[in-house]
């Protein structure tokens, strides 16, 4: 009987350590996720959901996991796949007026406001907002270069292995992603 | 080189990820060159730009979230798609991709071969919270358990008849969503719309109140 328990108590703590290594990587890495998923999504909702949805597959696959490699550079990988699949899926739907009644119907959206309030928006700069506008309206590969080495520092070898793609694809991408973010900024001062 | 070879290298040697001899090669471009300096110039103050921009930090409740999330998540039937998510987020090196497209595309077949199938969401594996429920006399009579979720609209559910009553205990902070069980029997339900709950996350190690519509 003392035995059983003692292989029961045993094989707990076996199944019980996977998910407490995931744990401390949650606490470890789940503010720079975070800032990253807001700078691709531009929204604290969306960046609260991408961050989610990223350590919910990593924990998923988490036997997947390599450990001999950084465990950043997997989840930032898994949340790279997640952020242009999204995109994509967005780019096929219709549009719909958030102040328009919904088709066929009298209904009107109700949707709360999940921005920042004024006094934050203020304290953000217009700098701020018009760094990440013109993020945004960059091609989602290009934006995630651009983000991954210059608000997050990574270097081109880590931004490959989150990307998945080669080191000349990564240095391109950087390339032509701060040359279009530097186009749409003038444009920005231009206009504005 | 020319100018226009210089500027495609120019984000690299800015980050500093170019070989001995592409770096030595640009140098001596811009000690000759004033439009490749300008161009240069350009850059580097736009990658400064992006390096000063204000960290955005989650809300304090996220990291526990993420935690319960992934747990919960972890209980819900697999996915058909599970095959491809993994092929998708896993490195993939030459020499065994062809093996692994395989066998993902294997085990694709295998899993949407069962589409046809039961997919029922389970709820309620992954409890945060408890709440003793009491009557009037105040005996127990239950519990309510909550669970952390990212489904958006929560609902709290009453036993009939419901407690007037009933106060949180102090605890983790969670969202609160639908989930309660009773032994030995489920108690018939009814939803409530009012209260303090609203579609945004609550700290259960508040104390407040709740009554029944």
């Amino acid at each position: 009987m003392t035995e059983t328990t003692t292989l029961g108590r045993l094989a707990e703590q076996a199944l019980a350590r996977p998910k407490r290594e995931f744990d401390k990587l949650v606490v470890r890495h789940h503010k720079q996720a975070y800032n990253i998923a807001y700078r691709l999504t531009g929204n604290h909702a969306d960046a609260e959901d991408l961050t989610q949805e990223a350590f919910v597959r990593a924990f998923r696959f988490f036997d997947n996991y390599r450990r001999e490699l950084p465990f950043e550079n997997w989840l930032f990988r898994i949340m790279s796949n997640l952020f242009i699949d999204e995109t994509r899926r967005r780019a096929k739907l219709r549009t719909q007026s958030i102040d328009a009644p919904l088709p066929g119907t009298e209904t009107t959206l109700d949707l709360r406001d999940e921005r920042a309030g004024p006094e934050s928006t203020v304290l953000c700069g217009e700098l701020d907002d018009q760094l990440q506008t013109a993020l945004r309206q960059l091609p989602p590969d290009f934006q995630l270069a651009v983000i991954l080495a210059d608000v997050e520092g990574l270097s081109y070898d880590e931004i490959a292995r989150a990307m998945g793609c080669s080191l000349g694809t990564v240095r391109s991408r950087l390339h032509r992603g701060r040359k279009l973010l530097r186009a749409k900024l003038t444009g920005f001062r231009q206009n504005g | 080189m020319m100018c226009r070879r210089i500027h495609e290298l120019l984000s690299a040697y800015i980050d500093g990820e170019l070989s001995a001899e592409e770096t030595f090669k640009i140098q001596a471009h811009l000690d000759r060159c004033g439009c490749c300096c300008t161009e240069l110039e350009s850059l580097r103050q736009t990658k400064r730009l992006l390096g000063e921009l204000a960290r955005q930090r989650p809300r304090a409740e996220l990291e526990y979230l993420l935690v319960i999330e992934a747990r919960r998540a972890q209980n819900r039937p697999p996915s058909p798609f599970d095959g491809l998510r993994r092929l998708a987020d896993t490195p993939i090196r030459p020499r065994t991709a062809l093996a692994t497209a395989a066998l993902s595309l294997a085990a694709l077949w295998a899993a949407t071969s069962q589409l046809g199938g039961p997919a029922e969401e389970p709820v309620g594996r992954t409890i945060v919270g408890q709440v003793p429920i009491y009557n009037e006399f105040g005996t127990l009579v239950g519990s309510y358990q909550f669970i952390a979720a990212a489904t958006p609209a929560p609902r709290v559910r009453l036993p009939e008849p419901p407690p007037r009553t009933f106060m949180t205990e102090p605890g983790q902070p969670g969202l609160l969503t639908a989930s309660w069980s009773s032994k030995p029997r489920p108690y018939q339900t009814r939803q409530i719309s009012s209260g303090p709950y609203s579609p945004q996350s609550v700290r259960l190690d508040q104390r407040f109140l709740v009554s029944a519509e």
